[in-house]
């Protein structure tokens, strides 16, 4: 076990100096783009000296490892600093926009989970069936349908053409659950396709593999019934790599609902991380950045920590 | 936007046991087949595009918004834009636009992925912790940033954005040549080659890189779609290509602003990117099944 | 509204409807508006504006007017609100034009304060109106908070307070129980949600979504009307929307060039491209609701022949015109941009790019005056102030470098004149020098257009046009 402690520990430092890397990338990339965040505070009537002097004074002229190294000493401290756009803090801004952004990924997940597992499921108890040959399609389509075309055509057919929803914006859901929902049911359908297509392929892939395992045999000989095989015997172990692969979605989408959002224009982690990006409010940006490459880092972690758990042939590997 | 290119790939050690047993139907490859078909089509469509009777996609060829079929003249039958231009002459080179940015996108970013998947696969050690590093940080860093500090700093282009989605594709190739790097060292005839005393970088290069390179080349389709798809989400960002030039992603985002009055604008270049991406995806998978199906019987 | 301000620091808005108007008018209210066909001022906070030698203005206040929290809204708090636009105590204050040309500020008692000028503006009420300076802030409040914090939690004299703000989706306000006039505001809860969207805008209306909105190129008029809603034309203003030529910046410092892009370009099949036919695209400068208007006085446009003529004499000469236009992302100016771009490519000769960037790249090409064209916009209710700071070689907006003597003296006229006969002389011989200029391309007219739905009435506009919601309330 020390070998393995030892092991985690290592991984532990090297996601550290991961988000080390992705945080001074991006403050020095965003530095690297014309205009400042002075020139947009100041607005368009400025004149370049009172750009730069504002850009003195927000201390933006000082060399750029030295505002890095402050900036990650507050942040080991807690503290992610304040937007000099919007005024506010930027814990305080994240703490807005990411419940908004949660939603849109729960729902969007929780619609691509269920039709994976009823599509899935039926799949599985005849492979190559009708069944599976549909949901196959389905996934297909769902794959082959990015947010970018989806957004649009859903927007047309059923808020342009059905009038059924609002195409655009966002109502908290402290302003009532109903109203909250029909805003946030059209982004997070686009975000749950993709996630469906992709879930639905291993979910049925698994699912056929572990019927076929000897234990389900075994079951089978002593005369369980095939839809209770599927659904208590093999739907548990097959689920197992369907949630490693929703825990690595949630990483990957925490940063990828930029497109979703800005589409619908949803106020969260995206449109946030977007319009900062357009003020050059390397502050926010940092702030976002460095969550998402936390939020990525982890979950990775936490996965490999499970499998080790889990399985002992990698807890062996490991630590040889 | 999705981070990684290759979405579907399994996480380290997700193996599902028992290898999988059960077999394919035996059925004719009609899929495969129309999806050959659509991808030549559009191939054979962007190679000609400047020799195919069409008007020039930037410029108008008749009243704004007309509806697909309104005439069937050849510049006339998908309609026009919110510009009078023509929607079929758009849609084929942007086609153009599209394939030669991803495809190029996809050689620069197999080829530097590839380097650095062998380095890493066949080096070990250290060679192996920083380019993992690298593909980290890659993966952890919102691609948008990245695409968008590219496109500010050096300004939309078509070059601009083909660095961008080169990055992109980086360490998808990369992750993709380590494993199979990896499990080629390990096979007898390497093995062999290296108790003969063969030179490390000639075993790279002679036995591994080519081996390994069949697994890499059936991921490019997938990898061509994964991108098409990335080159329309930046153009929803503003930053695609710049006009007047036409792609798939910015017909689309231009067609939003008429989604009321003339969807067709939106809605044709939606259906060629999901058609496009349905094709690449099956014809990645089919070739996949087939190859896997290959080493498996062979 | 159509889009969403930073903060609520009312020294780092632009009065518009687009803008932080909405926002601000809500929690502070307006010192006065001016009526947009007679001129005259509307009291509101302040009881008259007025000056007997266009040098020095008068300002006498209400009795009685306190903020949200009970601090006298009097001359005092007039003049701290307007010095601290005036010394930069605001970071990122929006330069005003109204702060710029005063001199003095003197309290003659609690309710009477006069301002004095450096030059005299028989027209400066337009200027106050139009700026951060028609906003007071609580004196108490900004020393209380600091003004960071301030700018987040506003304190003024409006019919509403602020209840709570999610930036880019809603701000929540409720009604001022101690608001000046008795009985108003109507509405206990106003929620403001910005839609940058016309159309969806529209939508909300009509499922219920929102009450009322208002817009300023009358795209929406045509469906509301259909739809069944309330829609008012306000008032028309002047100047307009603009695609402006950087004169600093070769091509475009060569008058011929400009002359050609102008006369090239066929706007009213762009208005039909990017409106659907509904904005005004301005043939004169003024409109036909302005005393200064001259139906002769046509500002150039349309004539494909002579813009050939132009392009191919430039060619000639070996400069054939090759330009970029910066565009936003925003969704009217990019279209815009690109109609434009695809208009001149049946040209030849010219060769036009669309370079579309985000808001910093955008500031910044702006301050250095470094970019060859992009949007802009000149309206408002009077040639002052827009006019003024935006063609005048010295003017505070003058982002294309616009220094042209006949332009200066014009606007000056117009600006100082006492009497409207003499202003009107200055006006039209302006007229005349933007023609002959070509400082850019007026685009559309902007008006103020409000769309209510049946269930609500009272949805007021003023200036520039930034709503008023005291009076805005529910039909009994």
């Amino acid at each position: 076990m020390a070998a393995l402690a030892r092991s985690l520990a290592g991984k532990a430092a090297r996601a550290a100096l991961v988000v080390v890397a992705v945080t001074v990338l991006t403050q020095w990339l965003l530095e690297l783009a014309p205009g400042s965040v002075a020139s947009v505070i100041l607005g368009e009537a400025a004149t370049p000296e009172e750009v730069a002097r504002l850009d003195h004074e927000m201390g933006f002229d000082q060399p750029f490892l030295e505002r890095y190294g402050r900036w990650l000493v507050n942040l080991l401290q807690g503290d992610l600093g304040t937007s000099p756009v919007t005024g506010q803090s930027v814990l305080g801004q994240i703490v807005d926009a990411l419940p908004v952004t949660v939603e849109l990924m729960v729902l969007g997940l929780s619609f691509g989970l269920l039709l994976t597992l009823v599509t899935g499921v039926l799949a599985a108890r005849n492979p190559g069936g009708l069944a599976d040959r549909v949901g196959t399609a389905m996934s297909s389509i769902a794959l082959a349908v990015p947010a970018f075309v989806a957004g649009p055509v859903l927007a047309y057919l059923v808020a342009v053409r059905a009038g059924w929803l609002p195409v655009t914006g966002w109502s908290p859901i402290s302003e009532g659950l109903g109203d909250n929902l029909r805003y946030a049911l059209l982004p997070a359908l686009c975000v749950g396709l993709l996630e469906f297509g992709i879930l639905q392929r291993l979910l049925r892939a698994d699912l056929v593999a572990t019927m076929n395992e000897d234990f389900i045999d075994s079951a089978r000989g002593r005369g369980v019934s095939e839809s209770r095989l599927l659904l208590r015997h093999a739907l548990r172990p097959a689920s197992l790599p369907l949630l490693t692969i929703t825990g690595l979605t949630v990483g990957r989408m925490l940063g990828g609902t930029v497109v979703v959002e800005a589409l619908f224009r949803t106020p969260g982690l995206g449109m946030l991380l977007t319009t900062s990006i357009s003020n050059r409010d390397l502050v926010t940006v940092s702030g976002i950045v460095a969550l998402v490459a936390v939020g990525y880092v982890v979950i990775n972690l936490a996965v490999d920590v499970a499998y080790v758990l889990v399985d002992p042939r990698i807890r062996i590997r490991a630590a040889s | 936007m999705s981070t990684d290119v290759l979405p579907t790939t399994r996480p380290a050690g997700a193996s599902a046991g028992k290898p999988r047993t059960y077999t394919l139907r035996a059925r004719r490859p009609y899929g495969l087949w129309i999806a050959s078909a659509w991808v030549l089509l559009l191939v054979g469509c962007a190679v000609a595009a400047d020799v195919l009777p069409l008007a020039d996609p930037a410029k108008p060829v008749g009243r704004a918004r007309q509806v697909p079929f309104h005439s069937l003249a050849p510049d006339q039958i998908l309609g026009t834009d919110t510009y009078g231009r023509s929607v079929l002459s758009r849609v084929i080179f942007g086609a153009r636009t599209d394939l030669l940015v991803t495809l190029c996108a996809c050689a620069f970013g197999a080829v530097l992925g590839c380097l650095l998947g062998l380095l890493a696969g066949f080096v070990k050690g250290w060679a192996d912790r920083a380019v993992s590093f690298l593909i980290d940080t890659l993966l952890a860093l919102p691609p948008i940033i990245l695409l968008i500090a590219i496109a500010t700093i050096l300004r939309p282009s078509t070059w601009t954005l083909t660095f961008g989605l080169t990055l992109l594709t980086v360490p998808a190739f990369a992750r993709l040549e380590r494993g199979a790097a990896l499990s080629w060292a390990e096979r007898p005839f390497v093995l062999a080659a290296r108790s003969y005393g063969a030179s490390g970088l000639r075993i790279a290069f002679r036995q591994i890189l080519p081996n390994s390179l069949l697994t890499v080349i059936t991921f490019v389709p997938t990898v061509i779609a994964g991108l098409i798809v990335a080159e329309g989400s930046l153009g929803f960002l503003g930053l695609g290509i710049p006009p007047p030039a036409a792609s798939w992603g910015t017909m689309i985002a231009d067609g939003r602003a008429s989604l009321r009055i003339a969807p067709h604008e939106v809605l044709v270049p939606a259906a060629v990117v999901f058609l496009t991406v349905l094709a690449l995806n099956t014809l990645g998978e089919k070739v996949r099944d087939r190859l896997e199906i290959r080493s498996r019987t062979g | 509204m159509v889009s969403e301000a930073r903060n609520l620091e009312p020294a780092s808005q632009i009065n518009q409807g687009s803008a932080g108007g909405p926002l601000m008018n809500a929690i502070f209210d307006a010192l006065f508006t001016v009526d947009p066909t007679s001129g005259d001022i509307q009291p509101r906070i302040a009881a008259s504006f007025a000056t007997t030698d266009g040098r020095t203005w008068t300002l006498k206040l209400r009795d009685g007017v306190k903020f949200s929290d009970g601090t006298a809204l009097d001359a005092e708090a007039v003049r701290f609100s307007w010095e601290r636009l005036r010394n930069g105590d605001v970071k990122g204050a929006v330069a005003s034009d109204a702060v710029r040309q005063m001199d003095t500020i003197t309290i003659v008692d609690p309710l009477t304060l006069t301002v004095t000028l450096k030059a005299p503006n028989w027209q400066f009420k337009y200027s106050v109106q139009e700026g951060a300076t028609v906003w007071i802030v609580s004196p108490t409040a900004v020393r209380a908070q600091g003004a960071d914090a301030f700018a987040q939690h506003p304190v003024g004299a409006g019919p509403f307070i602020l209840k709570s703000r999610t930036p880019n989706a809603q701000t929540v306000l409720v009604r001022n129980p101690n608001y000046w006039q008795t009985g108003l505001p109507k509405l206990d809860t106003l929620i403001l949600r910005p839609n940058p969207d016309r159309d969806q805008a529209l939508d909300s209306i009509v499922t219920g979504q929102a009450q009322a909105t208002y817009d300023g190129v009358g795209q929406l008029a045509q469906r509301a009307q259909a739809e069944g809603l309330n829609v008012q034309s306000a008032y028309g203003m002047q100047g307009g929307v603009v695609f402006l030529f950087n004169q600093a910046k070769a091509p475009f410092d060569d008058v011929r060039v400009r002359r050609a892009v102008a006369l090239a370009l066929n706007l009213d099949e762009i208005d039909q491209q990017v409106f659907e036919g509904a904005a005004e695209v301005p043939k004169t400068l003024f409109s036909n609701s302005s005393p200064f208007y001259d139906a002769s006085l046509t500002i150039p446009s349309n004539q494909p022949e002579q813009a050939k003529a132009l392009f191919d004499e430039l060619a000639a000469e070996g400069k054939p015109v090759s330009f970029t236009i910066s565009a936003s992302t925003n969704t009217v100016t990019s279209t815009y941009a690109k109609a434009i771009q695809t208009q001149l490519s049946t040209y030849g000769n010219v060769k036009v790019e669309v370079l579309v960037a985000d808001s910093a790249t955008l500031v910044r090409a702006q301050q250095n005056h470094d970019f060859q064209m992009m949007n802009a916009g000149y309206a408002s209710v009077d040639p002052e102030p827009a006019l003024y700071a935006g063609l005048q070689s010295t003017g505070s907006n003058n982002y294309g470098s616009v220094k042209d003597p006949a332009i200066d003296e014009g606007l000056d006229a117009g600006r100082t004149a006492s009497d409207q006969e003499s202003r009107r002389a200055g006006y039209l011989s302006f007229q005349k020098a933007v023609i002959a200029n070509v400082p850019a391309v007026w685009t559309h007219r902007l008006q103020a257009i409000t769309i209510q739905a049946d269930t609500v009435a009272g949805l007021r506009l003023y200036g520039p046009s930034s709503p008023l919601f005291d009076g805005f309330g529910l039909i009994e």
